[in-house]
């Protein structure tokens, strides 16, 4: 019989709470959170309680809880890679830190470093690159990685309370900003949150399509009130279009498609926060189409049960080198798409 | 007078009652050398011409010819006959400042041009005249654009090659609680258009229809022949107004791409 393995959580927020709890309560029999963490110690004092763990305000006193095998970093962006980075230098068994892994190059390369110096391994919390129905696909697209030529992510969503509030019961929920839409400096600060925090769901998944990005040439981008985006690049050849738009609608509609001259992939994912399966993948030629999905276990649940047996030794962990490409690429697109922003409201102001 | 195609006869037989003497009906292929076996038509006095999913050439002339001849332009997805129940449902949902998403599958070695006259037609019969189309990337396997009508509207355009899939249109009105939603299969067969429009109470599918396209530009001209008084040029007008917007369209980009 196998012991559990100890959870540290760094952040107790809706992330924390929608998706992180619920699924561990899932998974009771590979893991137990031991420690809470959150800046808000009524938070982290409330959280903790939930699931019996201890509390604390600090991260020194998370790392050096014992218990904690695992760490988990659901703090905001900003803080992933300096969290990270001390989780790795404690020695702990892994590190799962939620998308994205880092804000910055800079940051991306220290994380290279520090994961070279101690082996920790690190697990980003995108979730649809371990979503059943999104494997699936990957296991039988054969040629498609090279020969696709056109990609397109369009994600359309409810506000995330519609699905955090069917998850769990949320204590402490962050206000949405009031942003001034006439300031081009904050359109472009949007439209690279929004690819920091939205598109990062699917850049993996786009990237595992591209022999190349260092070529990627920004087409447009512009920001889609009151928050969305849609921006168009070419990279390694191919074009790939990002689209992304909340509303009040109902109907969550998150797609992603490739094509080549003769297949076509289409992945149907489950909205964020709830446990409603995996995607479902169709891969079609001329001749037939091929269906994926949807099994019962989603991309959070793949992603904590292959945590857990990365730390058992049974599988290898990802490649960190990959994982940093990863948020290379992110950086870049959203750097770009902000660069976008800006420079084509120049243009506009100078017409 | 050019033989008939499969499809000319093929429609023309769904419509025995409404067309007994099928010689009546002029099919002329739209292939780019159109406007010349248009031009033979009209002159030999064609009681109706269905001009079948034409190539963006110029065909300025043919707007001067004074004749009573029906012309209806069957293109590849306006004539589709959902457009009656979609465009009133494209109208509603459209505000000011509204994005409209037009994506198009055609095969490889497609020509694009054609395929972006087509999608202008059908935007036009759904909502609004395209007046102005930015390409923003072409290659040989992709187009991207945005348009802009008089709504104002904006149109993001997008024609991707690929033999995995028949061809097909969709196009996608996101609105602040919903959307409407068209997706409309090649006109070559009966397979239905889906229409959803979605909103605070629900989805709604509309009727399917299992018309081609053909056979609703065929009946098309049989009505405006019997109302006797129909303007037989307007479609082509409309068309001529597309066909310079594309047109333009590429050759600005072109223009832009090619080595100074």
């Amino acid at each position: 019989m196998q012991s559990t393995l100890g959870i540290g959580l760094l952040g107790a927020g809706p992330v924390t709470q929608a998706i992180h709890l619920p699924t561990l309560a899932r998974l009771s029999d590979e893991f137990a959170i031991r420690h809470v963490t959150d800046t808000d110690p009524a938070v982290a004092k409330a959280i903790a309680a939930r699931v019996g763990a201890v509390h604390s305000t600090s991260i020194d006193a998370l790392l050096g809880d014992p218990a904690v095998e695992v760490v988990v970093i659901c703090s905001p962006n900003s803080f992933h890679a300096e969290q990270l980075i001390a989780a790795c230098h404690a020695g702990k068994k892994a590190v799962l830190c939620e998308k994205p892994l880092a804000m910055s190059y800079a940051e991306a390369d220290a994380i290279a470093t520090v994961s070279a110096e101690t082996g920790v391994p690190i697990v980003v919390g995108a979730m649809h690159t371990f979503d059943p129905g999104w494997r699936a696909a990957t296991a039988h697209w054969g040629e498609l990685p090279a020969s696709s030529h056109t990609i397109r992510s369009s994600i359309v969503l409810p506000p995330n309370s519609r699905f955090e509030d069917v998850a769990t019961e949320v204590l402490s929920r962050p206000a949405f900003p009031a942003p001034d839409w006439s300031d081009v400096q904050v359109l472009a600060g949007m439209i690279h949150a929004g690819v920091m925090g939205l598109a990062i769901h699917d850049l993996p998944l786009v990237r595992s399509l591209l022999p190349r990005y260092d070529d990627l040439r920004m087409i447009d981008a512009r920001f889609l009130a009151p928050f969305g985006y849609r921006i168009l690049f070419v990279a390694g050849g191919k074009s790939v279009e990002l689209h992304a738009v909340m509303s009040e609608t109902w109907q969550p509609d998150w797609t992603l498609e490739a094509f080549s001259d003769d297949q076509a992939l289409q992945v149907q994912f489950t909205p964020s926060y709830v446990h409603a399966g995996s995607a479902v993948s169709t891969l079609t030629t001329a001749e037939s189409a091929r269906v994926f999905g949807p099994t019962a276990v989603n991309g959070y649940e793949a992603e904590w049960r292959e945590l857990a047996a990365i730390v058992r030794g049974e599988v290898a962990p990802p490649s960190t080198h990959d994982l940093v490409d990863d948020v290379r690429f992110a950086l870049a697109v959203a750097d770009a798409s902000a660069e976008a922003v800006r420079s084509t409201h120049n243009a506009d102001a100078a017409a | 007078m050019n033989a008939p195609t499969t499809h000319a006869r093929t429609t023309l037989a769904t419509l025995p009652l409404s067309l007994p003497d099928p010689t009546g009906v002029v099919f002329v292929d739209g292939d780019p050398g159109w406007p010349a076996e248009l031009a033979r038509a009209l002159r030999a006095g064609a009681a109706g011409i269905a001009l079948v999913h034409p190539a963006p050439v110029d065909f300025a002339d043919l707007l001067d010819e004074k004749s009573a001849t029906i012309v209806v332009v069957d293109s590849r997805w306006a004539s589709n006959p959902v457009t009656d129940l979609a465009e009133p449902a494209f109208r509603a949902a459209a505000v000011k400042g509204s994005r409209l998403e037009c994506r198009v599958v055609m095969d490889p070695g497609c020509d694009f041009a054609t395929a972006l006259l087509d999608q202008l037609v059908l935007i036009r019969a759904l909502l609004a005249p395209v007046t102005k189309v930015q390409v923003q990337h072409l290659s040989d396997r992709a187009l991207h654009a945005e348009g802009l009508t008089d709504l104002p509207l904006a149109v993001d355009f997008s024609i991707v090659s690929t033999a995995a899939l028949p061809a097909s249109a969709s196009l996608r009105l996101l609105t602040s609680d919903g959307k409407v939603e068209l997706t409309i299969p090649s006109g070559d067969t009966a397979q239905p258009a889906r229409l959803i429009t979605v909103g605070p109470d629900g989805a709604v599918l509309a009727p399917t229809q299992y018309e081609t396209g053909h056979r609703a530009s065929l009946r098309r001209v049989c009505e405006l022949q019997a109302t006797r008084s129909a303007d037989g040029m307007a479609d082509l007008r409309r068309l001529h107004a597309d066909v310079v917007t594309t047109t333009a369209a590429i050759g600005d980009h072109l223009a832009v791409q090619a080595p100074a």
